[in-house]
């Protein structure tokens, strides 16, 4: 705070005869030594500088000196015709009524001092405490004002929180179904790959064993016989089914290999039982997750995977993978005439890259911002929640991760993900 | 040290008679200005009281004259020690040069000593004064009086802080000019070492401080 002021009294500092004698007072005094009988009388400051003067000289005089706080400030000189008791009198009662004056003009300067100082500072202090009360009452505005904001923050932070909790939830229950059921599944489709395999082997065995007696035995029977067997061959259209056995069990074969698989990538990909971070093969985690989403693949749509090689990462799986189902399910809802989503992986620098590109209508540069808050969803009611991206966002931040967007200019939408390879995040 | 000037070779001191209400600093300078010899010393000034209770201060200038010519004005305040009269403390308490903080001896009156003990060093502090730096002696009043803290009390409490301790009863003269001596002493050695007053101005500390503290008679 810069006050300017520039009277400072300091109490108590040193006063000359001239502050404290006004000459007209001064005059008034040495006047009435001449009245008692003095020639003359004068005072001069501790310089002989002559300050009053009254009468006039003559060859007798008397001196006193004046003191002002012990200290001698100046001198009183009185002039009279001879020398005696009278002359040293009427020098005393001068000396004594000018100290008296000066005095009296020492306290009063003293008192206004004092009074000055004091209103001053305690001017100052008002002034000081008015700028702290405005100071803390523009803070109050202020917190006021930001506080909407903050409580607006708080709550898309809990939102946030709240949804990445649900979806751990989510993850861990479905985690948990994967396990049962792919320990349900895994033991009778092992059968039934296991038996296929054998009924291949067998189907085999019989069509060589028919194929046998319908080239060999049946000349040799009655002919009656042979026309009949010949019809019935026709009837059960066995030539037929000699060409589409093996074809049939290979699909089934083939079929059930495929659920044994699904079973095997939806474990690995719900990561039960696992927590906290583990060294990750971030290409297999990928793999998983294209096998998940082979569901929602609709006919048409080309998901091509150049999938480089990346040193494996320590972070916790389970995230990772659920940042790419969540950016890749975005992408297969796009509505784009022959969509195309590559996926791309390699290492840049220290970080690993993952690149989810698709030939979308790309992201508007205004909304661009908002894509990774939770709810926020250009879809269609019912069909996103606007939570995928923002869970993505989240996963991957936990992770130690970064997301990023960018919308190329020949169109469609690019989803970085990075996660830097030394990272040790759960 | 409310003024310095090196041309004019003059200086002028500051001590400041500090404590709590009725304690008896007025009567401290009432006692200083009788016993003290009247050469070099000035009028009491007793500004306007009220029931005899200090408002504004009360000051006992001295006047010195080292034989090289240094002149040296000390001019002794009281401050009003009631409560209420804080804004005047600060206002007197500016620039000074030493204190002697007058604390009341009677039982019951601790309390009372110690709160404006806390409120010296929260003025000297608001007028940039450093209490560990600045002389500071304190005298305990009213040794006289009947129902007093005892030495041994006084001396454990304040025997920690290394400050000199007076035992003092202003109405009887007794204390007065020990106290007052040694703070003299006390604010000469810290403008000494600011100023050189002895190695460049001449200025021997023994003759200042008997000049200033010559009894009368
Ligand atoms: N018995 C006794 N009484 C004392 C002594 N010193 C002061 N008093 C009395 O205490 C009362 C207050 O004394 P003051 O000197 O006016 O006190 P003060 O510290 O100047 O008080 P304020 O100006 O209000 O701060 C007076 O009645 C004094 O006579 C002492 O040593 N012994
Ligand atoms: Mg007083």
């Amino acid at each position: 705070m810069s006050i300017d002021r520039k009277l400072e009294f300091i109490i108590g500092e040193d006063k000359n005869l001239t502050q404290l004698l006004e000459v007209s007072e001064a005059l008034m005094v040495l006047d009435g030594a001449v009245r008692a009988g003095a020639c003359g009388a004068e005072i001069s400051d501790s310089n002989r500088v002559l300050l009053a003067a009254c009468g006039g000289e003559s060859p007798f005089s008397a001196m006193r000196a004046i003191l002002v706080e012990g200290e001698p400030a100046g001198s009183v000189v009185v002039y009279a015709a001879d020398s005696g008791a009278r002359l040293e009198g009427i020098a005393d009662m001068l000396h004594a009524a000018l100290q008296t004056l000066i005095n009296g003009a020492m306290k009063r300067m003293l008192t206004s001092e004092a009074h000055t100082t004091i209103v001053n500072q305690s001017y100052d202090e008002l002034l000081e405490t008015n700028e702290k009360l405005s100071g803390s009452e523009r803070q109050y505005r202020e917190l006021a004002a930001s506080l909407e904001t903050k409580v607006q923050e708080r709550t898309e932070e809990l939102k946030r929180a709240y949804a990445i909790m649900l979806q751990k939830e989510k993850l861990a229950a479905v985690g948990g179904l994967a396990a049962g059921m792919a320990h349900e599944i895994n033991n009778p489709i092992g059968f039934v790959i296991s038996n296929l395999n054998t009924l291949t082997k067998y189907a085999t065995k019989l069509k060589e064993m028919l194929e046998f007696y319908h080239t060999n035995c049946e000349p040799a029977i009655p002919e009656d016989l042979a026309r009949q067997a010949e019809t019935r061959w026709r009837e059960l259209k066995i030539g037929y089914i000699f060409t589409d056995l093996d074809g049939l069990v290979n699909q089934s074969l083939d079929g059930a290999r495929r659920v044994q698989k699904l079973v095997a990538d939806m474990k690995g990909f719900s990561h039960v039982g696992e927590t906290g971070a583990v060294p990750t093969d971030i290409n297999l985690e990928l793999e998983q997750t294209l096998s998940v989403l082979c569901h929602e693949v609709r006919a048409g749509t080309v998901i091509e995977c150049n999938l480089g090689s990346v040193p494996t990462v320590r972070l916790n799986p389970a995230l990772l993978s659920q940042a790419f189902l969540q950016i890749i399910r975005n992408a297969l809802q796009l509505k784009a005439p022959a969509l195309k989503i590559v996926v791309t992986t390699g290492q840049q620098g220290d970080d690993a890259r993952i690149q989810i590109a698709d030939n979308g209508p790309g992201i508007p540069p205004d909304i661009r911002d908002h894509i990774f808050e939770p709810f926020f969803t250009t879809k269609d009611v019912g069909q996103g929640t606007g939570m995928g991206l923002s869970l993505a966002e989240q996963a991957v931040q936990a992770c130690g991760g970064k997301i990023s967007i960018t919308c190329p200019p020949e169109g469609g939408t690019v989803f970085t993900v990075t996660v830097p390879i030394g990272s040790e995040h759960s | 040290m409310i003024e310095f000037d090196e041309q004019a070779k003059k200086l002028v001191v500051k001590l400041v008679y500090y404590g709590p209400a009725l304690s008896g600093k007025t009567t401290n300078l009432l006692c200083l200005h009788d016993q003290l010899c009247n050469e070099g010393r000035g009028d009491l000034m007793v500004l306007d009281t009220v029931d005899d209770r200090t408002i504004f201060f009360d000051l006992l200038p001295l006047f010195y004259v080292a034989p090289s010519g240094f002149r040296i004005k000390l001019k002794v305040f009281t401050v009003p020690g009631q409560v209420r009269h804080d804004a005047t403390r600060k206002a007197v308490l500016q620039r000074a040069d030493g204190i002697v903080f007058v604390a009341d001896s009677q039982k019951g009156k601790m309390g009372t000593n110690a709160e404006s003990f806390a409120n010296l060093e929260n003025n000297l502090s608001m007028v940039g004064l450093d209490i560990d730096k600045l002389p500071l002696v304190i005298q305990f009043n009213k040794r006289d009086l009947p129902d007093i803290i005892s030495e041994d009390e006084v001396n454990a409490t304040w025997g920690p802080t290394g400050l000199p301790l007076v035992m003092a009863s202003s109405l009887q003269g007794a204390g007065v000019l020990e106290a007052y001596r040694r703070i003299v002493a006390l604010a000469f050695d810290a403008l000494d070492a600011r100023l050189e007053l002895t190695a460049r101005y001449g200025v021997e500390r023994a003759d200042f401080v008997s000049s200033v503290s010559r009894i009368s008679g």
